[in-house]
C-alpha cells in the first residue's frame, strides 16, 4: 500500500511539472518563440537579419530571465569612423585579406564575445603584414548563443560590418587594431566594428592574388583610405597611451614616398613597399 | 514609404526595412542620414526580441550594482533619467541581485568607450578605460549606455543616443521623446 501511494505521488509530481513547463512554453510571446533557433546551428548573415526584423514597441516580458538565442551588444564609439581620416588614424593596420577559416571563439581577452579567423594578407594600406594572420571580429557564437553588435546601425542587410561575421572565402578590406598579447602565441588584429568600416573586395574564393590586387587597385574604398593616410586623424586616447602604431607622422620620408598617395597627391610610382614602424 | 514632398532622407531604425522615418534630412557621405533642422517622426527603440531592457517591466524598477572608476558619471546618468520619474533606480548588493551590473574593462584594441549587453542575468554595462577619462565625455557615455538599458536605440547628433562620443551631458529632445514613448 505504501509503495502504491509513493508511486502515485511521483506520478502526480511529474504531471504537475510537465503541465507547468507546457504552460510556460506556450505563454511566451510569439516573437520570442520565433527566435528559438537551434543552439548549435550557425546562422548566415541573412538569417541574422531575419531574426532581428521582428519588432515590438513596448516591453513584453514580466520576467527578467530571458532564454534568448540571440543577444545584441550596443556600443558607443570613441570617434566617428565614417570619416576616412579618423578610420585610418584609429586603425594601426589596414590590409586586404582573404578569410581562410574560422579558428576560434575567444572571449577571455576582453569582455566582448569575438570570433577569430585565419586570413591571408593580399596587400597593405597601413602597416606591412604578409602571409597568414589572425583577425578577430566582435560577435559570434558562444555556447550556442549568437552575439551581434550594433545591428540598429548596420544598414543594408548585405553590408559587411559589425554584427555580421566575416565569410570564409571572401576577401575584405580590414581596418584593424593590434592585439599584441593574446596568450595564444600569436598576434591578432581586431577588426573595427564601426558600421561600414569593413570593405568587401570579392566573394569569389577562386580569384588569384593578382586578380584580387587588380580589384583592390580599382576599389574606391581602398583609394579613399590610401588618400586619407597622409591626413590621418589619431585618437586622443592613442596619443595619450602611445598606441599610434604606423601613424603617418611616424613614417620615414622613404616610407612616405612608398605610399600610393604622398604629399597630398597621387604617387603613380611608389619607390618601394611601405614598412611597419612598430 | 512616405510620399511627403519634403522628404529628403530616411532613417532606418528598429533593424527593419519598413520602419522608415521621414524628416527634413540630408544624406551623409557614408550613406547614413544626418538630420539638419528638424526632429524626425518615429522613435529609436531597441528591438525587444533581441534586446530586452534591464528594467523589471512589471515594477518598472532597475536594480543596479556598480563597481567603476566613473561613479560620479554613473550617478549623473541615473539622475538624468530619474528626473523623468518613470523608472525607479535602486542600488543593490551583491551584484547577483542586480538587474544591471556596471564595471570597468581596459581594452585598447576595441574602439568603443562603453557598451551594454543583455546577458542572461544580470545585464552588463562596461566602461572601456582605454578610451575614457573622467568628465563630460564619459558622463555622456554613461547616460548613453544606461539609455540602452532602458530600451533606447542609437539616434542622431544632439542626443545622448548619438552613437559617437561627445561631451553632451544632457538629454536631448529625441531622447526624452523616445523614452516617453517606450515608457508611457
Amino acid at each position: 500500500m505504501t509503495k502504491i501511494v509513493f508511486i502515485g505521488g511521483i506520478a502526480l509530481v511529474v504531471i504537475i511539472v510537465l503541465s507547468l513547463g507546457a504552460y510556460i512554453y506556450f505563454k511566451r510571446p510569439v516573437s520570442e518563440v520565433a527566435l528559438n533557433v537551434s543552439p548549435d546551428t550557425e546562422q548566415t548573415p541573412e538569417s541574422v537579419s531575419v531574426l532581428t526584423q521582428e519588432t515590438t514597441s513596448t516591453p513584453q516580458s514580466e520576467e527578467r530571465d530571458r532564454p534568448l538565442s540571440v543577444r545584441e551588444i550596443q556600443q558607443e564609439f570613441v570617434a566617428d569612423f565614417s570619416d576616412s581620416r579618423t578610420l585610418v588614424g584609429g586603425s594601426q593596420y589596414i590590409f586586404v585579406a582573404r578569410i581562410i577559416k574560422k579558428v576560434g571563439n575567444e572571449t577571455n581577452i576582453t569582455w566582448m564575445p569575438r570570433t577569430q579567423f585565419e586570413a591571408e594578407v593580399i596587400s597593405n594600406i597601413k602597416g606591412n603584414l604578409s602571409g597568414k594572420v589572425i583577425v578577430s571580429q566582435v560577435g559570434g557564437y558562444i555556447d550556442g548563443v549568437l552575439y551581434v553588435a550594433n545591428s540598429d546601425l548596420l544598414g543594408p542587410a548585405d553590408a559587411p560590418g559589425a554584427g555580421r561575421l566575416l565569410q570564409v572565402g571572401s576577401t575584405y578590406l580590414l581596418p584593424t587594431r593590434h592585439i599584441p598579447n593574446t596568450g595564444w602565441g600569436a598576434e591578432w588584429y581586431h577588426v573595427n566594428s564601426f558600421p561600414g568600416a569593413i570593405g568587401l573586395i570579392s566573394e569569389d574564393q577562386n580569384l588569384t592574388t593578382v586578380q584580387l590586387n587588380a580589384l583592390v587597385a580599382n576599389d574606391s574604398r581602398a583609394k579613399q583610405l590610401q588618400m586619407a593616410y597622409p591626413n590621418d586623424v589619431l585618437l586622443t586616447s592613442d596619443i595619450r597611451n602611445g598606441w599610434t602604431i604606423n601613424s603617418y607622422q611616424s613614417l620615414t620620408e622613404a616610407q612616405k614616398a612608398a605610399l600610393p598617395y604622398y604629399a597630398g597627391s597621387y604617387n603613380p610610382n611608389p619607390t618601394s613597399t611601405a614598412t611597419s614602424t612598430q | 514609404m512616405s510620399t511627403d514632398s519634403n522628404l529628403l532622407g530616411y532613417w532606418r531604425f528598429n533593424a527593419t526595412s519598413t520602419d522608415l522615418v521621414t524628416g527634413n534630412a540630408t544624406s551623409g557621405q557614408s550613406g547614413s542620414p544626418t538630420f539638419s533642422t528638424s526632429t524626425p517622426f518615429g522613435h529609436f527603440i531597441l528591438n525587444q526580441t533581441t534586446y530586452t531592457t534591464s528594467v523589471n517591466t512589471s515594477t518598472r524598477e532597475l536594480k543596479w550594482y556598480a563597481s567603476t572608476t566613473y561613479s560620479n558619471e554613473w550617478l549623473g546618468a541615473i539622475s538624468a533619467w530619474n528626473a523623468l520619474g518613470k523608472i525607479t533606480f535602486s542600488s543593490t548588493t551583491p551584484s547577483s541581485t542586480a538587474y544591471l551590473k556596471v564595471y570597468d574593462i581596459s581594452s585598447p584594441p576595441d574602439e568603443f568607450t562603453g557598451a551594454w549587453s543583455p546577458t542572461p542575468n544580470p545585464d552588463e554595462l562596461v566602461f572601456n578605460l582605454a578610451h575614457t577619462s573622467s568628465g563630460s565625455s564619459t558622463q555622456k557615455t554613461a547616460t548613453h549606455e544606461l539609455s540602452h538599458a532602458l530600451g533606447l536605440a542609437h539616434s542622431f547628433f544632439g542626443n545622448v543616443m548619438y552613437y559617437i562620443q561627445t561631451a553632451q551631458t544632457w538629454l536631448g529632445n529625441k531622447d526624452i521623446d523616445d523614452f516617453n514613448y517606450f515608457w508611457p
